[in-house]
């Protein structure tokens, strides 16, 4: 009955009267922002993780049984153990006994993994990588078997059988919900500015929809139609902007040429990465250039905000941890074949330790701590080993331990940690601010540019969270933690079908920067961790943040292996083209 | 790439960790929502100290503040405003027992679904338990005296009169000096503590009531004083040969003074614990001051004034009230708050007296208001009470007067201490019944 009369209450028309017109449109609209958000979001996730996932075939291995053994990967490995891509159940057989892999032009090699029993090619014992062609007789401690490469009619043939995305869920229709939802937030924020409203706001909700629409034209272009991972990024972008619009209108320009920015990186580094030869050598040169900006900073940072970590040109501030993450996950990740040298590891360890351990002279411990994680999900992923991890974990303990025992003082900045509230004029100053900020939003929001927690220092940056809780509710911000989640689940599902080990550990240690970054500034902002002062990706005003993270997304979109999702991948028929100038080889 | 899947799977782990914290937020955010966004410091929720929306009224839906076009007015009537200014709160944010800080979250209306969110901008509505007629008639009794009105409703707890002199009109508020020492921010009801004196001798005869067998059989004596470890007892006369009940009516300082030594210090102080009056006590979000009770040690003549009120021994008007709340409903004391109880149901209570222990004092009570205080002097109550005058150093003693209305369909108990007013009954009766007259008259 409380609820009928609620709802009567809301179509007395003759009430709204008494609203200016931001009133109305805030009630007219603040429902809505939250069920297009969650319908986006749904739809999305209904594409990225439901329906079979359906492997690539790049060949064959004919067993003495008869039986052919599908080749799914660009890197396999062969051997007796379970967890082997091509399973050999036989006692000669060493649990990793060898690695077959294809390059790009589609050329075959097979090396031994210090097997047991040893393995022959064409009758002679292999000793160091050997190219691998059609028919030849491999044999691996004895069981001989026949390798047989898919052929490009094979592939043309796989990439008419494979479902394409978009098919199910029509990403059109999506992003019409997500342009509806840009729409109505820059209404709100229009109509809460009234008559004095800086250009900027109208300009920068336009300017983001002719993006969206821009990119996904690019993307029907180049014949893909994946697009979930762009749209959840565009949907968490519309948010930030409207964040940067409560705080701060005239910033949006900035904001707005860091995103043009960040979407430009985005599709260099996804066509880069389409030739896997191409960015394995860009590997080195990263590390370099990360170690090189990380030491320029430290040199000639100014402190901004506590934190050494901003570095000015010409009247422009930026932060160059943040491009050193696209670095860091060049440097990080490894093609199969590297994954069996402990030297390589070693290098890696000692660059992530040199990244770490500036961050951590520059006062940034959050940065730090995201690198960090960086460095433990690829050091397992290479490793696969716990103790290296544990080590790591240990040798980081001692290390953390070591500089607050001799540095206390740097143990009160986190010192109102979990008592905010007893502590709100001190220590728990944001703490609690957001924590007030997000109750009064309730679930669906004060309406886009209705908040105040604006007012407070950092709340664009630190305390995204909160100004998104407060203007648009808990269902939005909810939305949003969860829309990042989900691009990280998808990379961990695309990891089984990349076709290289290099973009599976791409996109893992990609999603991780993200996720240790949202979880340290969601969570320290309302009290529940430690209060570091990290950007929320895609939401926090910031333009170098913004920039790196849609760097960091292409990594993602390189292992979506499905067919013609992808631009960060090539077609099956462009390298048939591609094959038949260097002569067609595998013909 | 099998392994390199199956090792993908870590930051899962990452993602698990990102859901479980969101619920563990969730679940913070639904159970104190409420509190956070009625945080003086939101924003949202104040401007410079004061609530952006929402109206707070009296019981009877009378308005005591109103915030009306982002410019918040108190009541029309001068007399509410100034009687009801701790309980709702000044212009400055000074006044820390206001409801505008502590009720801010009802006052704006906030609910978890819309948050502060108001379609018409108007907040949401406090309907305060006090009665704005006990309020007016309270100020009007303390006639400019300083002191504290705290009356109770001892079946639901709800605070129904709750005044403190001196006040000021927030309307209009005076010039007050940085080093005033009058305590005009302070709401007495709730931040003070007053020594006791006679009316802390309730809570020696509930120890004696339930320590003593023989209490109702014995007779005692008094001579206008007792020696006790080295000094003296007085009475205002010798009452002579009586009854525990005519101790309690005449309020003999000898015989109370000899029970306590009968039972001892650290039993006293027991009995005071028990009955909430040497610890803070809740008031919805808010705390009462903590009265004290020292334990004198056996013998001593400060054991038999600590019987007495006197000593060291301090409680808070609120406090005091709700204790004799307990008396007056069978032994159990509803938990006090300010809020009204549209449903009469939520009451929480806590048994700090047997029903019989209860009862009899209760008797007692009502026994001395017809022999001593005369229950003339409060027409068409049935009246319990005791009264005490407590000295306080060189000046004219505290005024006391506590006790309730034996009627369950009025069921108020109150508390009533003027400062350095004089006698207890003469100078504080009068206030309680102007108080209870306008309540009971409705």
């Amino acid at each position: 009955m409380e609820k009928l009369k609620e709802a009567l209450e809301l179509m007395d028309l003759g009430a709204l009267s008494l609203f200016g017109a931001s009133g109305l449109i805030t009630l007219l609209t603040r429902c809505a922002l939250p069920v297009l958000a969650v319908l986006v979001l749904v739809r999305c996730a209904v594409s990225m993780l439901t329906g079979k996932s359906e492997r690539e075939v790049w060949g064959w291995l004919s067993l003495p049984n008869g039986a052919r053994i599908e080749l799914t990967n660009w890197e396999n490995i062969v051997g007796r153990a379970a967890s082997a891509d091509v399973c050999l159940n036989y006692p000669s057989v060493s649990r990793t006994h060898a690695a077959l892999t294809r390059d790009p032009r589609g050329h075959w090699l097979i090396q031994d993994l210090r097997s047991r029993t040893g393995t022959k090619l064409r009758g002679h014992a292999l000793k160091k990588p050997a190219a691998i062609h059609n028919g030849d007789i491999v044999s691996f401690g004895g069981v001989e078997c026949v390798f047989i490469p898919s052929t490009v009619r094979d592939e043309k043939d796989m990439a008419q059988a494979r479902i394409r995305p978009g098919a199910r869920v029509r990403p059109g229709a999506t992003l019409a919900l997500l342009t509806e939802f840009v729409l109505l937030l820059g209404i709100q924020h229009v109509a809460a500015a009234g008559v004095d409203v800086h250009p900027a706001v109208p300009a920068a909700f336009l300017a983001l929809i002719v993006l969206i629409w821009a990119c996904y034209a690019i993307t029907r272009g180049l014949r893909r139609t994946g697009f979930e991972v762009e749209t959840l990024a565009f949907l968490l972008t519309a948010i930030g902007l409207g964040v940067c619009a409560g705080s701060d209108p005239e910033g949006l320009w900035k904001q707005l040429l860091c995103l043009l920015a960040g979407v430009a990186l985005y599709f260099v580094i996804g066509s880069y990465l389409r030739d896997l030869d191409r960015a394995k050598a860009l590997r080195k040169p990263m590390a370099i250039v990360g170690i090189l900006l990380l030491l320029v900073n430290l040199v000639t940072a100014r402190s901004i905000f506590g934190a050494k970590n901003w570095v000015q040109i010409g009247g422009v501030s930026f932060q160059p941890s943040e491009l050193v993450k696209i670095c860091f996950v060049f440097t990080g990740a490894a093609t199969l074949d590297r994954l069996f040298q402990r030297r390589n590891l070693i290098a890696f360890v000692a660059f992530a330790a040199a990244c770490v351990l500036c961050l951590a002279a520059m006062s940034d411990f959050g940065t730090a701590a995201v690198f960090f994680a960086a460095y433990i999900v690829i050091a397992f992923m290479r490793s696969g080993s716990f103790a290296t991890v544990f080590l790591s974990l240990a040798g980081t303990g001692i290390g953390v331990f070591m500089v607050l025992t001799a540095r206390p003082y740097v143990l009160s900045r986190f010192s109102a940690w979990g008592h905010a509230w007893e502590d709100a004029q001190g220590g728990g100053f944001q703490q609690t601010r957001t924590m007030a900020a997000a109750a009064s939003g309730g679930l669906f929001g004060l309406g886009g540019g209705k908040g105040r927690l604006h007012r407070v220092f950092a709340a664009d940056t630190d305390m995204a969270f909160g100004m998104v809780a407060e203007e648009l509710g808990l269902i939005v911000a909810v939305t949003a933690i969860l829309a990042l989640v989900l691009i990280a689940l998808f990379a961990v599902r695309s990891s089984g079908q990349a076709r290289s080990s290099f973009y599976a550990i791409a996109a893992c240690a990609g999603v991780t920067i993200l996720l240790t970054q949202l979880i340290l500034n969601v969570f320290g902002s309302v009290d529940i961790l430690p209060f570091t002062g990290v950007t929320f990706p895609f939401v926090s005003k910031g333009g170098s943040s913004m920039i790196s993270v849609w760097g960091l997304l292409a990594f993602v979109k390189a292992a979506d292996a499905r067919q013609n999702a992808s631009f960060a991948i090539p077609l099956a028929r462009k390298k048939e083209r591609r094959r038949k100038k260097s002569g067609g080889e595998a013909e | 790439m099998k392994r390199i899947h199956g090792r993908a799977t870590a930051v899962c782990l990452l993602a698990a960790l990102i859901l479980g914290l969101t619920a563990l937020y969730a679940v913070r955010w639904a159970l104190h929502g409420d509190e956070w966004a009625g945080f003086p410091s939101n924003g949202d929720a104040f401007l410079s100290g004061r609530i952006r929306a929402g109206t707070v009224t009296d019981r009877d839906g009378e308005i005591l503040y109103s915030v009306r076009d982002g410019e918040g007015h108190w009541s029309e009537d001068e007399t509410l405003r100034v009687s009801s200014l701790h309980i709702v709160g000044d212009r400055n944010g000074f006044i820390g027992t206001g409801a505008m800080f502590n009720y801010a979250q009802i006052i704006l209306g906030y609910d978890p679904v819309n948050g502060l969110y108001s379609r018409n901008g108007e907040g949401g509505v406090l309907h305060m338990s006090v009665d704005a007629d006990a309020q007016r008639a309270a100020w009007e009794a303390l006639d400019g005296r300083r002191g504290a009105v705290t009356v109770v409703d001892y079946v639901t707890g709800e605070i129904v009169c709750c005044v403190s002199s001196p006040s000021f009109d927030p309307e209009d508020p005076p010039e007050i000096a940085a080093d005033d020492t009058s305590g005009v921010y302070l709401n007495r009801p709730l931040s003070v503590t007053y020594t006791p004196g006679s009316v802390f001798k309730l809570v020696t005869l509930a120890a004696a009531i339930e320590n003593i067998p023989d209490l109702f059989d014995r007779d005692f004596h008094c001579s206008g004083s007792t020696d006790i470890g080295g000094g003296t007892v007085t009475c205002t006369r010798a009452h002579g040969d009586m009854k525990i009940e005519d101790a309690l009516a005449d309020s003999c300082n000898c015989t109370f003074a000899g029970l306590a030594l009968e039972l001892g210090g650290e039993t006293l102080k027991t009995y005071a614990e028990r009955f909430g009056l040497t610890q803070r006590q809740e008031v919805d979000s808010m705390r009462t001051a903590a009265g004290r009770f020292d334990a004198a040690p056996d013998g001593s003549l400060d054991l038999g004034w600590s019987g007495a009120g006197q000593y060291k021994d301090l409680v808070n008007p609120a406090a005091m009230a709700r204790f004799v709340s307990a008396i007056a409903n069978r032994g159990e004391a509803a938990k006090l708050t300010f809020i009204r109880d549209d449903a009469r149901t939520g009451a929480e209570y806590e048994r700090i007296l047997a029903e019989d222990t209860a009862e009899r004092i209760a008797d007692m009570m009502e026994y001395a208001v017809e022999r001593t205080y005369g229950a003339e002097k409060f027409p068409g109550l049935k009246l319990c009470a005791k009264s005490g005058t407590a000295e306080v150093g060189t000046e004219k003693p505290n005024a006391w007067f506590v006790g309730f209305v034996r009627d369950r369909t009025r069921p108020y108990a109150f508390a009533v201490c003027l400062e350095n007013a004089g006698f207890g009954v003469a100078q504080a009766g009068p206030v309680a019944n102007e108080v209870l007259q306008a309540l009971v008259g409705q």
